[in-house]
Formats: structure tokens, C-alpha cells, sequence
């Protein structure tokens, strides 16, 4: 058994599947993070995800489109960002019920759309709308390790990725992102100076579920082509917990994201080559790691903070 | 103030589109049936039975069933409760019209509610919790004494009694037949399968499958990844990566999800459980494992037609009512064109064996390790 365990097939398995897993996270946790940036706590990752992958089967569904699917997804995760701006921003109501309440509107809302628009009461055929194929590079996708574990991966994980350096760039290069980073910290000062505070949350909680929409969009046209309300699975949540373990750093949500996706990879390959380790561990030790997270980082915590408290001007 | 009236719009207008969202998702309306939670609907069930109290003869015309559910539909769990029930809809049993409704995605702590609210609404003279729902009718039966209450599946032990009837599909000897598909065509001789939690139900259709791979090809080794959960498709489709990179080549869906893993590599296919799947993955599915809940169904509804045809009391029994593959309990369903002649030759050998009886598949509830 050990010998299955040290070759080379089982390390690329382990790799090349850590990276998938940690795709839908980083849409949802790297979007997470712009949201909680300018101070707006939103909670309905997990039901943004799921309106996103709604819209993105029931797109291709009825275009055949994968992509076009995948620009429904954005657009509907958009959407839902903007509720929560418009609840959060404009009419300031407490963050956390909202959030909780846009879930369960996410996933009401889906399956009720699902069952209008796609299913007839006496069928019970599964759905299929078809899945991106795996991109080959030319050259790239043969050299060993490397080009089984990186250059074999979904587009949409190279979009995922890609966005990670491209966050970074806006939120601490550009001005308009230091000034949303300044809303989620101190927003009087800012609107002191003449900064829209509602502006700067509108943007970072729409684009913010943009990202939990394509999220929700590679999980239903990158893996299985099917919808169903319980799709997400709670990747939702394991995407908030990783911007709490990341300690609210670019970097260090990558790299929870990735260590999340390695650990479930290596669960999964560990059972598959039958491994007597009680894989329930490594499924809970994700969770464990995030509240041990929460404890190291108390004293240099770099969470906005601002974070959840609606901002009214001229009150304190 | 004005800025508080909006807030309190806001969040309405949001509780409201979520209510409207949740009370469609079953086909019909829940908060009817909440309304009607008095007395007077369990007047109407005493009416009826003093009704026919009279002549024996004259039985009743019409059915109906309502289904609570734990997931949508289209899982296969739940298509193979469905696709029985539409079969006997056409086989119309006493001349009968048969209606169902069912009510989706019923989290079992709202179990015992729904299903009461659905007594209460007097509209169902058998009332189904299609899983983990034993708990759930044993605390309502007994207020609807002429209410057939039903629960199926494994862990619903010690509820049944008197008009709660627990029903079960047993699948081992089906899977064993996959086995036989699975043992003779594959050729690394690792094949494996990707499941929900360790429980007998799940358990026991993977152990008759690697039995009956065993019985024809002795060199097969056979892993199973537990999902730990009972719908996840993209984790199942991970699940049986991982396994395909461990060189399986026959793989055991016994959840959704994992044809699409093999759909990415040469020479592997998946075997369906529950219902009939060949066609969401037709070039990778060999066959599917079919759990026949209609000799289960058919008992309740002939127990209830005596019930209300000839008074005959509810009792049921402290154990399962469940029936072997011989008796119409399970089956396979029609085997791909991938699959060899003489292969599909082997399985027909022994399915024979098991139906006249001279084979028997032990059931082996244990988790595989």
C-alpha cells in the first residue's frame, strides 16, 4: 500500500486535483475579499455561487454556449452582489441577516426557476448540459509533472489564478483601490474627503459576486454539466473561512485555497488507493486550521475594520 | 424613520420572494396544508371508513399518495421511488386511479411537520417519507389511525407498528450482477467505487458488486471512496479521478458524478445505481443497478385497498418489508453495447441462477475498507 502512496501517479493525482478544488474557491474567496475590503460583510457566497451556476447550466442549456453560459453565471452573481450592495449600502441594514437571507433567496430562488423552466412533473431524466474540455497545449501539456499537474487544467482555472495577481494590482497599486480599502477601514475620513462610500461598496460587493458567480459557474460547466440545489455543497462557506484563514491577504487566500484543494485531493487519492488514515480528519482539518488561524492572527489581524458596521454619516 | 420603514420593506420584500420561491418547490402549496392542521380533516378520514363500512364490495376508486422527499427528482434515489410509482400508475391496480404528489428537498428535521401537515390536509390516503423519515412518521401516525404512513431505506429501525410501515430495496444481487460485468472486463483488475456515507444501504450494493467481480475473476482488488455527503457530483467526479489515477477501471457511481471522470479517459466505465443512467453517460455507462420499489408499493397500496374495502386493521410489522431480486425487488437495467457478448452471456447465467433461486447473494452491510 505504502508503494501506491510514493509514485509518481499518486503525487501528480494529488497536485493536479488540489489545483481543481481550488479553483471555485479562489472565485469565491479572492471576491470575498474585495467585498469585506470596503467593509461589506456578505455572507450569500454559497447562494451566490449557486444562482451563478443556475444561470450558467440553464444559459448553455438553452444556447448550447459554454461561454456564453459562463457570462450568464457573472452576470447573475452580479446581480446578486448588487442586492446585497443595495441592502448593505443604501439602505444599511444589519449585513449579517442580509447576507444570510440572500442564501436562502439564492437557493429558493434557483430551484424554483429550475423547475419552471426545465422539468415536467413525470420525468426524471437527469440534465446534462455538457462541460468544457480540458485545454491541450500543444508542447506544454506533455512534459512530465509540470504539464500533467499545471498545463492540464480547465480555462477557467487559469481565469481563477490569473485574477489573484490582478486583485493584488488593483487593491494596493491603483488609487481607486487604496480608497476602497480606506472605506472598509475609516469611512467618515473618507467621506470626509470626498470619497463615495456607497459607490466604493456598490463596486466591490457587485464584483464580488461576480466572482462567486463564475465560481458557481465552473461547478456546473468545468466539472459535471449538471444543476442541482445542493450543487455548491458548501464550497460557499469553505471560501469565507479562507479569507479568515488568509488573514484578508491576497497571497495567503491563495495559498489557503490551494492547501484546502491539496488536502481534499489528498483524502480522495488516499481512499482511492484504500489508505487506513481516517479521511474524515482531513476533511475536518480545514476548519480546524481556520479557527487555529483566527487565534495566531488575533493580534495582527489585518481585517477591515470597518467590516460589517453600516456606515452612516454624521453617526458614530 | 423613514430610512427604518425602507429597511423593514427591504427585508420583507426579500422574506416574501423567499417564501414564494420555497412554497412552489414541491408542485403544490405546503401552506394549505398547514392551514387545515384542525380537527375537521380527521373527521373526514372517519367518514369514509364508515362509508364502506357497508358493502366490502364496492372499493375505492382512486389513491392517493403523497411523497416527501429528501433530495429533488432527478436523483436517482428518488427517480427509482418515482419511475415505480409511474409504473403502477399504468398498471391502474383494482381498476384504481393512482395520484402522487411529491414535495422536494424535505430536511428531516421538518420531517415529522410536513408529513403531519400532510395528514392534516386529508388529501392522501398513503402518506410516504422516501429516507430517513422513520422518526419523522413515528411521532404523527397515530393521530391519522386510517392513514397508510410509509418510510423506506436503511436507519429507520424501531418505528414501525400499527399503521407505519417501513419498506426497503435491497440491490446486492443486481450489483453482484454488475460485479460479473465488472470482473470480467476489467483490465488492470483494480476496480473500485465512489459512494455516499458508510451506511448498509450504501454498503451492501458495493460489497455484492465486488463479490460478483470476485466470482469470476479472483485477481480483482476493489477500492471505495466514501463522499461523505449525499449529493455532491463535482466531488464524486474528484473521487473518481483519484481513483481512475489508481489505475481502477470500473467504477461504481453509486452516487452522481463519476462518469464524467471517465468520460476524460480511454477505457474506463461507470456503472449506474439506483435508476437507469445509461442516459446521461451513454458512452461510459455499462449498465445501472435498478432498486424496484414496486412489490413494496404494491403492498402498501393492497394492505390499504383492504383497509378501506374490508376494514381489514393496519399492523404492520416490527421488521422491513423488503423483497429479494427472485421476487421483483431489484434488477439491472438493459446492458450497453459495450459490453461483450459473451459477457452479457455470463450475466444472463447467472441472473438465471439467482432468480430460480440456486444462487444466493449474502447481504453484507459492512463498510468497505
Amino acid at each position: 500500500m505504502m508503494d501506491d502512496i510514493f509514485t509518481h501517479a499518486f503525487a501528480i493525482a494529488v497536485l493536479a486535483a488540489a489545483i481543481r478544488i481550488a479553483t471555485p474557491l479562489i472565485f469565491g474567496a479572492i471576491g470575498e475579499l474585495v467585498a469585506e475590503s470596503s467593509g461589506i460583510l456578505n455572507l450569500s457566497i454559497e447562494g451566490t455561487m449557486t444562482v451563478g451556476a443556475f444561470a450558467g447550466f440553464a444559459i448553455t442549456g438553452e444556447t448550447g454556449s459554454l461561454w456564453l453560459g459562463v457570462a450568464g453565471a457573472v452576470f447573475a452573481g452580479g446581480l446578486m452582489g448588487a442586492i446585497m450592495a443595495f441592502m448593505c449600502a443604501t439602505v444599511k441594514v444589519d449585513q449579517i441577516v442580509a447576507g444570510l437571507a440572500l442564501n436562502l433567496f439564492g437557493g429558493g430562488l434557483s430551484f424554483f426557476l429550475f423547475r419552471t423552466v426545465f422539468s415536467d412533473q413525470a420525468s426524471t431524466g437527469m440534465r446534462n448540459v455538457g462541460v468544457f474540455k480540458v485545454p491541450h497545449f500543444w508542447g506544454l501539456s506533455d512534459i512530465p509533472w509540470v504539464g500533467e499537474i499545471v498545463f492540464s487544467q480547465q480555462w477557467l482555472t487559469y481565469v481563477a489564478f490569473l485574477s489573484v495577481p490582478l486583485v493584488w494590482l488593483f487593491l494596493y497599486k491603483t488609487r481607486y483601490g487604496l480608497e476602497l480599502r480606506s472605506v472598509g477601514h475609516n469611512p467618515s475620513a473618507c467621506d470626509m474627503r470626498g470619497i463615495s462610500v456607497p459607490q466604493k461598496q456598490y463596486f466591490a460587493t457587485i464584483f464580488g459576486g461576480m466572482m462567486a458567480g463564475l465560481g458557481g459557474g465552473f461547478l456546473t460547466l468545468s466539472t459535471t454539466g449538471l444543476w442541482f440545489p445542493e450543487l455548491i455543497s458548501g464550497r460557499g462557506w469553505i471560501a469565507l473561512a479562507i479569507v479568515i484563514f488568509g488573514n484578508w491577504r491576497v497571497t495567503w487566500i491563495l495559498a489557503g485555497a490551494v492547501f484546502f484543494g491539496f488536502l481534499d485531493g489528498l483524502q480522495l487519492s488516499l481512499q482511492a488507493v484504500g489508505f487506513a488514515l481516517p479521511y474524515q480528519l482531513l476533511l475536518a482539518l480545514p476548519f480546524v486550521l481556520t479557527v487555529v488561524a483566527l487565534v495566531v492572527n488575533r493580534s495582527r489581524s489585518n481585517v477591515p475594520l470597518s467590516l460589517a458596521i453600516p456606515y452612516r454619516r454624521g453617526q458614530r | 424613520m423613514r430610512t427604518r420603514l425602507i429597511k423593514i420593506f427591504v427585508l420583507l420584500t426579500v422574506l416574501t420572494l423567499f417564501a414564494a420561491a420555497c412554497s412552489s418547490d414541491g408542485g403544490t402549496t405546503t401552506t394549505e396544508a398547514t392551514d387545515g392542521a384542525t380537527t375537521t380533516e380527521a373527521t373526514d378520514g372517519a367518514t369514509t371508513t364508515e362509508a364502506t363500512d357497508g358493502t366490502a364490495e364496492d372499493g375505492p376508486t382512486e389513491v392517493s399518495i403523497g411523497l416527501v422527499l429528501s433530495g429533488v427528482k432527478e436523483e436517482s434515489w428518488v427517480s427509482s421511488m418515482l419511475e415505480t410509482l409511474n409504473r403502477i400508475q399504468a398498471e391502474s391496480p383494482h381498476g384504481m386511479t393512482v395520484n402522487y404528489e411529491y414535495f422536494e428537498s424535505i430536511e428531516y428535521a421538518d420531517g415529522a411537520r410536513v408529513i403531519g401537515d400532510l395528514a392534516a390536509s386529508g388529501k392522501y390516503d398513503i402518506i410516504l417519507g422516501h429516507s430517513l423519515f422513520g422518526e419523522s412518521v413515528a411521532q404523527v401516525n397515530d393521530q391519522y389511525p386510517d392513514i397508510l404512513f410509509a418510510f423506506s431505506g436503511s436507519g429507520n429501525d424501531g418505528n414501525s407498528g400499527d399503521n407505519a410501515y417501513w419498506i426497503d430495496a435491497y440491490t446486492h444481487e443486481a450489483a453482484y450482477l454488475t460485479g460479473v460485468i465488472a470482473g470480467m472486463m476489467t483490465k488492470t483488475n483494480k476496480i473500485s467505487g465512489v459512494a455516499a456515507f458508510p451506511t448498509p444501504n450504501v454498503n451492501a450494493p458495493l460489497n455484492g458488486y465486488i463479490a460478483g467481480a470476485k466470482s469470476v475473476n479472483p485477481d480483482v482488488t476493489a477500492k471505495v471512496t466514501y463522499l461523505e455527503s449525499w449529493f455532491d457530483p463535482t466531488g464524486a467526479k474528484e473521487s473518481a479521478t483519484a481513483q481512475i489515477a489508481a489505475g481502477s477501471d470500473i467504477i461504481y457511481a453509486e452516487r452522481e458524478g463519476p462518469w464524467e471522470a471517465a468520460k476524460q479517459h480511454e477505457g474506463v466505465y461507470v456503472i449506474g445505481h439506483w435508476s437507469d443512467e445509461s442516459s446521461v453517460a451513454p458512452e461510459v455507462i455499462l449498465t445501472s443497478t435498478l432498486a424496484l420499489w414496486d412489490p413494496a408499493m404494491n403492498f402498501l397500496i393492497e394492505t390499504w385497498y383492504a383497509h378501506e374495502a374490508a376494514g381489514t386493521p393496519y399492523d404492520a410489522p416490527s421488521d422491513r418489508i423488503v423483497y429479494s431480486m427472485a421476487d421483483g425487488g431489484c434488477d439491472i437495467a438493459p446492458m450497453s453495447d459495450l459490453v461483450p457478448a459473451d459477457v452479457q452471456a455470463k450475466v444472463m447465467e447467472v441472473k438465471g441462477e439467482i432468480m430460480n433461486r440456486e444462487l444466493e447473494i449474502p447481504l453484507n452491510p459492512a463498510p468497505i475498507e
